[in-house]
């Protein structure tokens, strides 16, 4: 039993209202928001600390017992998810300045994103199946809105087919859950497990992962039904689509991480995934290859990337799992950063097509070498992290001798850094008469402590690697998460309540 | 029961996919509608055992009680799907106002095909004031 999760879980919700309470034009929104998210570092670092020794922190919310109440756990891998989440959140939350992004959009995001966290982090955090519904629903709704705040004619245009798919989702996702209930009678996620795990997964059982498993999916932006998220993520103000595009796409991800092990290591489900997993990585690296939208061709990337990670959740092998997480780990602290400097190109050039952009090149210095190092990162380029990720893969498909996923992941990787290139050749050295110069925004170190943090996290290849071994081995285990999350009794157990 | 359940879900999810397929925002907005109510009535009917009864103190008859879990689950998920509803809503009419027609395909329209002014504007200001 602890409070820790529930505070992790709270201080957003408490911050994204008191932001909200502040009077238009007042000076406090800013250092308010900026207290808020340095304060949820600090205790998502305690979180983080608290979880990486391999403990279950478990808290039965209103001291209901376990499979009768709410509880929230969270393991290695919320703390770990937490902890990113609350560094990317610091760091918009520094870079969203009125004077770049507009004092409204300012006003009316900041709000947003602190409730879009309380949502995520309530993913993360939770144990119940159900739970992990209605914190989905919380980050998207909160992320509906945050799409309607820069208030531009294309941000209402991708409205509606985002939300569209978004919610369709969501029905799956709870017609999974329901039919999970009426076969197992709970849905408490190590209940569950224990339940599914007596014998040969019934046919409704498998249904109702199936379900679940699309769900995610379609979050994460797999093949096939991916398209929403090219056409969503441009249409957001800068800062706001680096966090969309560094947690929201892996909040489907970790919600496969979470299940799959646990509900679905008996079905077919995990084998789709990984040929899931190999289309996307292909079709989303070859459509980024056509692009020329800054923006896109990063949403096409992601779709790609998260294939990988896919691809070695599907594997379901311990090293293949912990390569996975490796990945996105170093996926979410890349993405951000190339978002954040595709933002600043857009601005200062005041177009979104590579073709014609034409950045001040005295100014562009310091934003052309973030751009290499993450660009280099992506494409796996020996001494950055994206390197270590990729051989970690490969090492995977080659231990289950999977030559076909091995031969993808490499055609995939060469065409990354094909499409890295065309970006880095059009954007930086193409010879065109430069626009009129753009205020050039802020000073970009906020991004250059994730560039640090990716070159941070090629140096310590080794710890960082055994931590996601450690957290892949618990996941695996579904058996000890299980006890964990049942054994939550600190009060009266309900077989010793006093009778009425 | 179940019947009449699984005949209602099955007249829904028809209905909603239909209006889904349109390619018109209002009428699809309608079927994603239908297609929740479709799933609420799923999970009411595959949560619905009566040897599954709540926590119940000795003596009481568990034939007569339902179990209340599915029920609290479509109560959570009817408000959630009103709230995405209205905020849907709310943009086909934001949508109305600006474009005028009411066609499905407009959020596929890429920077190429637009005026480039609007688009230098919408990223150097934060977009056209609207209120």
């Amino acid at each position: 039993m602890s409070g820790l999760p529930v505070l992790v879980w709270l201080l957003p919700v408490v911050a994204g209202l008191a932001l909200w309470l502040v009077p238009r034009g007042s000076l406090w929104l800013l250092p308010l928001a900026r207290v808020a998210a340095a304060l949820q570092l600090v205790v998502t670092v305690g979180l983080f600390r608290a979880t990486a020794g391999g403990d279950i922190l478990v808290h039965a919310l209103g001291n209901w017992q376990a499979p009768f109440g709410i509880v929230l756990a969270a393991d290695r891998m919320s703390g770990l998810f937490a902890l990113l989440l609350a560094v990317l959140m610091s760091i918009t939350v520094w870079v969203l300045r009125p004077g770049s992004h507009g004092e409204r959009s300012v006003r009316r995001a900041l709000p947003l994103l602190f409730l879009l966290a309380f949502g995520l982090n309530g993913a993360f955090l939770t144990g119940d199946l159900f739970n992990l519904f209605v914190a989905f629903e919380v980050a998207l709704l909160s992320s509906y809105l945050l799409i309607q705040v820069p208030g531009t004619e294309r941000s209402l245009r991708a409205a509606f087919p985002n939300v569209a798919i978004n919610l369709l989702a969501s029905i799956f996702f709870f017609v999974g859950v329901g039919l999970l209930y009426g076969q197992h009678g709970t849905l408490n996620l190590g209940h569950l497990a224990r339940a599914i795990e007596v014998g040969p997964p019934e046919t409704l059982t498998v249904v109702a992962c199936g379900l679940l498993a699309l769900a995610f999916g379609i979050k994460a932006g797999l093949v096939p039904l991916l398209f929403w998220l090219p056409a969503t993520y441009p249409t957001l103000s800068g800062p706001v689509a680096a966090l969309f595009a560094g947690m929201m796409t892996k909040l489907g991800v970790f919600a496969l991480l979470r299940t799959v092990p646990l509900l679905m290591p008996a079905t077919p489900i995990p084998g789709v995934l990984v040929w899931v997993g190999v289309g996307s990585a292909l079709l989303g690296v070859l459509a980024a290859l056509s692009e020329y939208e800054i923006r896109r061709l990063l949403g096409f990337h992601i779709v790609s990337q998260v294939g990988y990670m896919v691809l070695g959740l599907g594997l379901l092998t311990s090293g293949a799992l912990a390569a996975a997480i490796f990945y996105l780990t170093h996926h979410i602290v890349v993405k951000a950063v190339l978002f954040f400097v595709a933002d600043e190109l857009e601005r200062r050039s005041g177009t979104r097509d590579l073709r014609a952009m034409a950045p001040d090149r005295a100014h562009a210095g310091g934003l052309a070498s973030i751009f290499l190092l993450a660009a280099f990162s992506l494409a796996g380029i020996p001494p950055l992290s994206g390197f270590f990720a990729k051989v970690g893969l490969f090492r995977a498909t080659l231990e289950l001798e999977s030559w076909w996923a091995l031969g993808a992941l490499a055609i995939a990787s060469f065409f990354t850094l094909a499409s890295m290139l065309k970006v880095w050749r059009l954007a930086f050295f193409a010879e065109r008469p430069a626009k009129a110069a753009v205020e050039s925004g802020p000073r970009p170190w906020p991004v250059w402590t994730l560039v640090c943090a990716s070159i941070l996290l090629a140096i310590a290849a080794g710890p960082a690697y055994e931590f996601a071994e450690a957290t892949a081995r618990q996941l695996l285990d579904a058996r000890s998460y299980a006890d964990a999350v049942l054994s939550a009794t600190s009060g009266v157990a309900l077989a010793e309540a006093p009778g009425p | 029961m179940t019947p009449v359940f699984a005949l209602a879900v099955g007249l829904l999810t028809g209905v909603g996919v239909y209006l889904l397929l349109a390619r018109r925002v209002f009428p699809a907005i309608l079927g994603l509608a239908l297609l929740a109510h479709a799933a609420n009535l799923v999970v009411l009917a595959a949560g619905d055992r009566a040897e599954r009864a709540p926590i119940v103190i000795d003596g009481v008859e568990r034939g007569l009680l339902a179990d209340p879990v599915p029920q609290a689950l479509v109560l959570t998920a009817i408000v959630i799907s009103m709230a995405v509803t209205l905020y849907l809503l709310a943009t086909f009419a934001a949508r109305a106002r600006v474009f005028g027609a009411d066609d499905i395909r407009a959020a596929w329209t890429s920077d190429a095909e637009r005026d480039p002014q609007s688009v230098r504007a919408e990223l150097a200001g934060g977009g056209r004031e609207r209120e």
